[in-house]
């Protein structure tokens, strides 16, 4: 019962999380324009560039093959228990069955193939920190415990969830692994491995936004705070009033 | 404090335990601006973006021309100066752990700001990006930082640049007399020279076109300007530039390193346009005044002073292929290839119209590969083509345009022989003052004849109205 209390807060926190991401970029204010090029052309072809990088991850397998070995199965495991999830009501069960466990098994694989490469990699190795070894063993072990249960317990994976969905018992072991997908659920809207969020601002946001905002004349009153000589900013000073203004002269020593 | 053997700022190391206290605290109120929305509004979004997400998986590395061109030195590496900030912000402005060791002390600070000028600030690292994210951003908002909060710059684009621009009108010094009377002087060398009659026309209220130049163009390459001013003439166009302070210089170095001064140079060079109430505004061959007139400026001009702004490249465009200018490709016999300059073509998306241009003139064009907007920076490109520094030429001409030089030679790997002249069509002044130098670096006009220059002089070149040999290949 607790268990499954559990997984629907941390669904919610999950949604929650992330929207409150989505909105924290959303709100933060318009830049100036920063276009970078080749732009797909037409709302089409912004579709069909996106479906391409979020089901195929197609910049990855363009310039960094190497990684693309290790991430796809991450993120392809990933998609898979989230359909097999999304088909726990009305999805036939022998499905459900083999997508959640195709998905656990390539996440597994995908989580320790990254964590390998953080740890032997010396391109990647110094530029990895303590969290991003804790984040790949936490995806690793939320993979393993799952598939520990149904090797040890017959506890299939899909037919766990549904049992929680459902408010119903489940093994202690498969009950850990229900634990540590909620925790991790809950966990990731606040990483930056919610670069899921990050990405459709940085793609439609920034990348390919050539449009005006009416905002930007509200952002010109803004004071800036910069403290050299030849910005010129004071108290009462806005953003306009300081780009309008010839830079002060500076006092010679 | 440098992390390798060269430096952009030759900053000097604090004499005493409090003034390095001083920098330090500096330093670190730039910091807590930079992710504040009221002092950096213009580029947050895409700085947090970045910083917060980017997974440092290295698949920008292979995508920068300086990391490979270095010999891929770890410190050239795109995410280097990147993961640094990084640290910096969330151990110091966010407090959280967990997210790699940094220390805030002056090795750090002045490590950081050489590094920040080890980057061309071209975007191919951003491309190649899985995730969207922009290291080239951040070393400009590294930039920023030093210039806007500790008034740390290059001299060449701060003292020397854009304070000089906004005080005389050009970053040349040339004040508005100056210029007249450079073009006085263009103008008789171009009529003697072309047998077209040319007379710059000055401040013409209503004209169809006004032109703005990097000024460097007239002290430097005033065959450019000349070029233009023939074409222009012989077509009949309605043009005229503007003797307004800045309106003369297409530059605006704070593009490359500061927001206020970015700001204050597009704001009156628009003004020179709306008082003269111009139909639109021309930019001549330079790259980065092209994107930052036209886009970066954008957002910040209200809608009356929003003005029409295009493209040399697209003017000539309209010129060449709409017949108003008759020209004789056979002129320009001599084997041609194009250099795509980041602003331009990655940067704005500006692709075709000067291949348009360039194939109507030239028989013998050849494409350096990659090419358009998957470009290599000439290596001259964010400020470098006019920095020297301390032993910074040695570093921008020997790493930051390794690769760019490697495009050119395969270009023109069937013709090497001296007896062949060869082109690079560079339609930017920084790009040509990188190839300028770049070239005389190699010995490769004496050796090889590998000579650059602009689009509009290939133009003039191949015109039938105009006398023959516009083009003097001597090297300068």
């Amino acid at each position: 019962m607790l268990l499954s209390w559990l997984a629907y807060l941390a669904g919610a926190v999950f949604l929650a999380g992330s929207a409150f991401r989505a909105v924290k970029y959303a709100r933060t204010p318009v830049p100036l324009r920063w276009e970078l090029y080749p732009i797909p052309p037409g709302f089409a072809g912004q579709v069909r560039y996106t479906a391409a990088e979020v089901l195929v991850l197609r910049e990855a397998w363009k310039h960094n093959r190497k990684l693309w070995v290790r991430t796809y199965p991450f993120h392809l495991g990933i998609y898979l228990c989230a359909v097999a999830v999304a088909s726990l009501v009305t999805g036939p069960r022998g499905f459900t069955e083999a997508v959640s466990l195709a998905g656990l098994v390539l996440l597994l694989i995908g989580s320790c193939a990254l964590l390998a490469a953080r740890l032997t990699d010396p391109a990647l190795k110094p530029y990895t920190s303590p969290a991003d070894f804790f984040n790949l063993s936490f995806f690793a072990l939320t993979a393993a415990v799952p598939l520990a249960a149904f090797a040890a317990e017959g506890a299939a994976p899909a037919s766990v969830w549904r049992a929680v969905a459902t408010f119903h018992p489940v093994s202690p072991l498969a009950g850990l692994g229900v634990a540590l997908a909620a925790l991790l659920a809950a966990y990731i809207p606040f990483t930056h491995m919610a670069h899921f969020v990050a990405k459709y601002f940085a793609y439609h946001k920034v990348r390919w936004d050539d449009h005006r905002y009416p905002a930007v004349a509200a952002q010109l009153r803004y004071t800036p705070h910069w403290s050299a000589a030849h910005v010129g900013a004071g108290e009462r000073k806005t953003w306009a009033d300081v780009a309008l203004a010839d830079p002060p002269k500076e006092k010679k020593p | 404090m440098s992390p390798d053997a060269y430096s952009a700022l030759a900053l000097p190391r604090p004499e005493s335990p409090d003034e390095e206290r001083e920098l330090l605290a500096a330093f670190f109120a730039g910091l807590e601006k930079l992710f504040t929305r009221e002092d950096n509004w213009t580029f947050l979004r895409p700085l947090l973006i970045t910083v917060e997400h980017c997974v440092r998986c290295q698949t920008c590395s292979e995508a920068c021309h300086i990391f490979t061109g270095s010999g891929r030195q770890e410190i050239y590496r795109p995410t280097y100066r990147s993961e640094i900030l990084r640290r910096l912000y969330f151990k110091y402005v966010r407090h959280k752990r967990w997210q790699g060791a940094v220390k805030l002390d002056w090795n750090t600070v002045s490590n950081l700001a050489e590094l920040a000028y080890r980057c061309n600030l071209c975007r191919r690292c951003a491309q190649a990006c899985p995730m969207g994210a922009d290291n080239g951003l951040v070393a400009h908002e590294i930039r920023k930082l030093f210039s806007q909060e500790m008034g740390i710059a290059p001299k060449e684009l701060h003292a020397s640049g854009s304070l000089v621009q906004l005080r005389t009108g050009s970053s040349t010094g040339m004040n508005p007399a100056g210029a007249r009377d450079s073009f006085d002087f263009i103008d008789e060398e171009m009529t003697e020279k072309t047998g077209i009659a040319v007379k710059t026309p000055w401040d013409v209220e209503g004209a169809d076109v006004l032109l703005i130049h990097n000024a460097g163009e007239v002290l430097s390459w005033p065959e450019n300007p000349g070029a233009f001013a023939v074409m222009l003439t012989a077509a009949g166009v309605s043009w005229t530039l503007s003797s307004e302070l800045t309106g003369y210089d297409a530059v605006n170095y704070g593009l490359w390193y500061d927001d206020v001064q970015f700001a204050r140079v597009a704001l009156r060079q628009i003004e020179a346009a709306r008082k003269l109430k111009v139909k639109r505004i021309v930019i001549g061959e330079c790259g980065h005044a092209h994107k930052a007139l036209t886009v970066i400026a954008d957002r910040l001009l209200p809608s009356d002073l929003n003005l029409p702004r295009v493209s040399s490249m697209t003017l000539m465009r309209d010129l060449v292929l709409g017949g108003r200018l008759a020209v004789d490709p056979t002129r320009n016999d001599f084997p041609v290839t194009l250099h795509d300059p980041c602003n331009m073509t990655r940067l704005m998306g500006i692709t075709e119209p000067q291949r348009e241009v360039l194939r109507a003139v030239c028989p013998d064009v050849r494409e350096m590969s990659p090419n358009r907007t998957e470009n290599y920076c000439c290596g001259g490109g964010s400020g470098f083509a006019i920095m020297s520094g301390k032993t910074f030429v040695d570093w921008k001409l020997n790493v930051a345009g390794a690769k760019k030089m490697e495009q050119v030679l395969a270009a023109f790997a069937d013709c090497m022989d001296p007896s062949i002249p060869k082109y690079i069509c560079a339609p930017c002044s920084n790009c040509k003052g990188q190839f300028r130098d770049l070239i005389a670096h190699r010995g490769l006009w004496k050796s090889n004849r590998i000579f650059y220059g602009g689009l509009a002089e290939l133009v003039v070149n191949a015109m039938r109205d105009v006398k023959p040999g516009f083009l003097e290949w001597e090297w300068r």
